[in-house]
């Protein structure tokens, strides 16, 4: 597809541009990289909000409400004796899929 | 907003183009224009067609969460093509540019502190693909606080809260200087709680299928944020949870209102989509279905008169054969047989011959023959066993016809029990060939370590096969199920429709087997939404819910304010298309008042969404002289380059700190 306000000359060039990126070094390679080029204190990663210091709170990882146990085998927050019910019948991929969602990308095994 | 041609044709060649690059919509359009002429999705879809292959903007389905590209990650431009297309798209709605170029000066926004490839990349497209005379970059979030006055701007002391869709920034600014050094970035948004919430019913529910404006619909129009969060969780699970919790609460003095209002769960039913079947199509089934049978039949038929003609043929050579040697026992056997099957003979005639030995006395057989006896034996009781069980199961089935009638409610218990049974397991079988399917599981590595086992070279003898139970293994390496998978779901649905003309409330009762109050696993036709209208916003409060580890909004406002001027806190600006969620400003008011002294003031922008574009439109049409002081140039470009710090010009919306 061609358009009447685009450089006619724009599609070589857009290729040297790409190899010039990338001949330069390796620095674009990802977002760590690309920050240390400038060393000034306001960059990418300095602005991003520090970790949390206070003590995370638990919520059942199936229907959200406060949890106060953990399962041992799957590794999920629940609540009551319902959502342990199921989430021992539930397959595995399923109880990876809720830990995937709370961060943790740990595979479960038998 | 309208999208009008006549406009666009009068536009002359110096006004300037307006672009509000953002993560989940890009905003364009000329300055003169009211609000912006283009409003896209900034998300690129592959789409493949047998007759074109070519890539169009995103039809937005169930796909889009997994099959998209976006030119951004993480509020960064990063992928230069997928910006060059939405780029065409923009310039080619706008009627903007000829003769291989776009010849309007542009302004550009970019987020805080953007990377010099996401620069890099615009600027090398603007100038290079359009060959624009002039480009603008600019902050986003400030540009939405501009309102009409630049006097004004550089006057104002607020806390802007940027609520994008992939990115959160708080900016601080006094006295119209914003404090780079405490700006910080949240890195979830609009998309992250609009993903959260999709997850958590489509896997409560997934035999369900959600489409992407179905869910857009529903976390627009019935999510918010939870004023107290503790108590709208206590209040979904009941009056009583809730009572006893604000009782605890109230002691302990904390802040409380009585006249917070709480959201109520919401039960949206889902429609059943059945395939609606006319009578000539069954009619047409029904033809071909007999058609079938009576094929069916006549090729049965064949095969039988092929097999008893052979079996006759046999028959005639088999007495031929007897009549040259007459004491030949094997042959008689043969030949008894062969007339069982062919009906000629009783039945009980093949069991004279087997159990020969049965009635002769021990002192006239040899040791073999005996042996030979005592297997006779054996098998004679078997067979009358067989025979006897055979009888007991016609008696039963007798029987079972007699107790339907008699007794129905014990055999309706028999047939629930029954049920029960089979239900159970077909739902381990599931399980199993679940596990199957993963790689990680038990079940596949035994599978690998005894294939491992029987391909192993060092060996010395190999005896495989002496002993038949050596074959066994291969049936613990099979992944094929058997057949008994069908045949219990097939007696499942036998059981049930007995069930049903039997039982008139059955379903009723199987429903209340498996009901709970959290609807888990009973694969209704309804989506309950209680504690997901507010868990998917309250990811900005607690980012560790999608496990994002950083700090909340209200640590992050504590952070960024800490030791400027006080009267931050009563300017606080809620901007983005993340502010027009309900509760956001009382849940941060209610926050912050706990934490500080001093009085708060949160107010919501005019225009949250279209915010940006407007204060650029506001800037371009009155500072006009300004514009080309701040922007930089074609001749600069091709000067300077993007490599170099001075081509970048410093202005009151600009990223760049000295």
């Amino acid at each position: 597809m061609s358009y009447s306000f685009k450089n006619s000359s724009w599609q070589a060039r857009k290729k040297e541009l790409k190899s010039r990126r990338q001949s330069q070094s390796r620095k674009f390679n990802n977002i760590k990289a690309q920050v240390q080029i400038n060393n000034s204190a306001f960059n990418y990663l300095s602005i991003e909000a520090p970790p949390s210091l206070k003590p995370a709170k638990r919520y059942c990882d199936v229907t959200g409400f406060e949890a106060k146990y953990k399962d041992p085998v799957t590794q999920l927050y629940y609540c009551d004796a319902i959502v342990f019910n199921y989430i021992r019948n539930c397959p595995k991929a399923t109880a990876e899929a809720y830990l995937n969602i709370r961060g943790c990308t740990q595979k479960l095994i038998s | 907003m309208n999208y009008m041609r006549d406009n666009y044709a009068s536009a002359k060649n110096d006004v300037p183009i307006l672009i509000d690059y953002g993560a989940s919509t890009i905003k364009a359009g000329y300055a003169t224009s009211q609000g912006p002429d283009v409003v896209i999705r900034s998300y690129i879809n592959k789409f493949k067609d047998s007759n074109t292959q070519s890539n169009q903007i995103a039809q937005w389905d169930t796909d889009v969460f997994k099959n998209y590209r976006s030119p951004f990650e993480k509020n960064l431009i990063q992928h230069s093509g997928a910006l060059e297309q939405l780029n065409d798209f923009v310039f080619e709605r706008l009627q903007a540019g000829k003769h291989g170029r776009v010849n309007h000066p542009m302004i550009l926004t970019e987020c805080f502190a953007t990377t010099d490839l996401a620069r890099m990349i615009v600027l090398e497209q603007m100038f290079e693909c359009y060959q624009v005379p002039s480009v603008m970059l600019g902050v986003d979030a400030l540009f939405s606080v501009f309102q009409d006055d630049l006097e004004a701007y550089l006057k104002q002391t607020q806390l802007v809260v940027h609520l994008g869709d992939q990115t959160v920034h708080v900016v601080p600014i006094v006295n119209g200087q914003v404090i780079y050094s405490n700006i910080k970035r949240l890195n979830l948004g609009g998309l992250n709680s609009l993903k959260y919430f999709y997850q958590t019913i489509q896997l409560r529910h997934p035999h369900l299928k959600f489409t992407y404006p179905q869910i857009d619909y529903w976390h627009k129009s019935y999510t918010a944020v939870a004023i107290d969060y503790q108590l709208q969780l206590r209040s979904f699970l009941g009056p009583q949870q809730y009572f006893g919790y604000r009782d605890k609460i109230s002691e302990q003095n904390r802040f409380y209102d009585d006249d917070l209002s709480f959201l109520d769960p919401i039960y949206i039913d889902i429609p059943i989509v059945q395939k609606i079947v006319s009578a000539e199509d069954l009619k047409r089934k029904d033809e071909n279905r007999q058609r079938m049978r009576v094929r069916l039949q006549e090729s049965i038929q064949q095969s039988r008169q092929n097999k008893k003609s052979q079996l006759e043929q046999q028959l005639v050579a088999l007495q031929q054969e007897l009549e040259t040697d007459q004491n030949n026992d094997e042959l008689k056997k043969k030949i008894i047989t062969l007339q069982v099957k062919l009906g000629q003979a009783p039945k009980e005639a093949l069991d004279e011959l087997k159990y020969n030995l049965l009635n002769v006395p021990d002192d006239k057989l040899t040791p073999s023959q005996l042996n030979q006896k005592r297997y006779q034996k054996v098998m004679y009781e078997q067979a009358l066993i067989k025979k006897q069980k055979n009888q007991e199961f016609k008696q039963l089935q007798k029987d079972a016809n007699k107790f339907k009638l008699e007794e129905p409610e014990k055999y309706l218990q028999m047939l629930y029990e029954k049920r029960d049974r089979i239900v159970l397991s077909i739902q381990e079988r599931k399980k199993l060939q679940q596990e199957m399917n993963s790689r990680n599981s038990r079940f596949n590595q035994k599978r690998i370590q005894t294939l491992a086992f029987l391909g192993a070279d060092d060996k010395v003898e190999d005896d495989f096969g002496k002993d038949d139970k050596d074959w066994e293994i291969y049936r613990s390496v099979t992944k094929e199920m058997d057949s008994a998978d069908e045949k219990s779901k097939y007696k499942l649905q036998e059981i049930e429709q007995e069930l049903k003309d039997l039982d008139p409330d059955f379903e009723i009762k199987i429903l209340k087997s498996i009901a709970n109050d959290h609807q888990l696993g009973m694969n209704l036709s309804q989506v309950q939404l209680s504690v997901d209208r507010v868990r998917c916003q309250e990811i900005y409060f607690q980012p560790h819910l999608i496990g994002v580890e950083q700090q909340g909004l209200v640590d992050m406002i504590k952070l960024s304010s800490k030791g400027l001027d006080k009267l931050l806190l009563q300017n606080i600006v809620l901007t983005g298309g993340g502010a027009k969620t309900q509760g956001i400003s009382q849940r941060l008011s209610k926050d912050l008042i706990s934490e500080y002294d001093c009085p708060i003031a949160i107010k919501v922008a005019p225009d949250p969404v279209f915010g940006t574009w407007l204060g650029m439109k506001n800037f371009s049409n009155k500072y006009q002289s300004m514009l080309s002081q701040f922007s930089i140039t074609l001749d600069d470009y091709n000067e300077i380059g993007t490599q170099k710090w001075e081509i970048f010009k410093q202005h009151p919306f600009s990223n760049i700190v000295d």
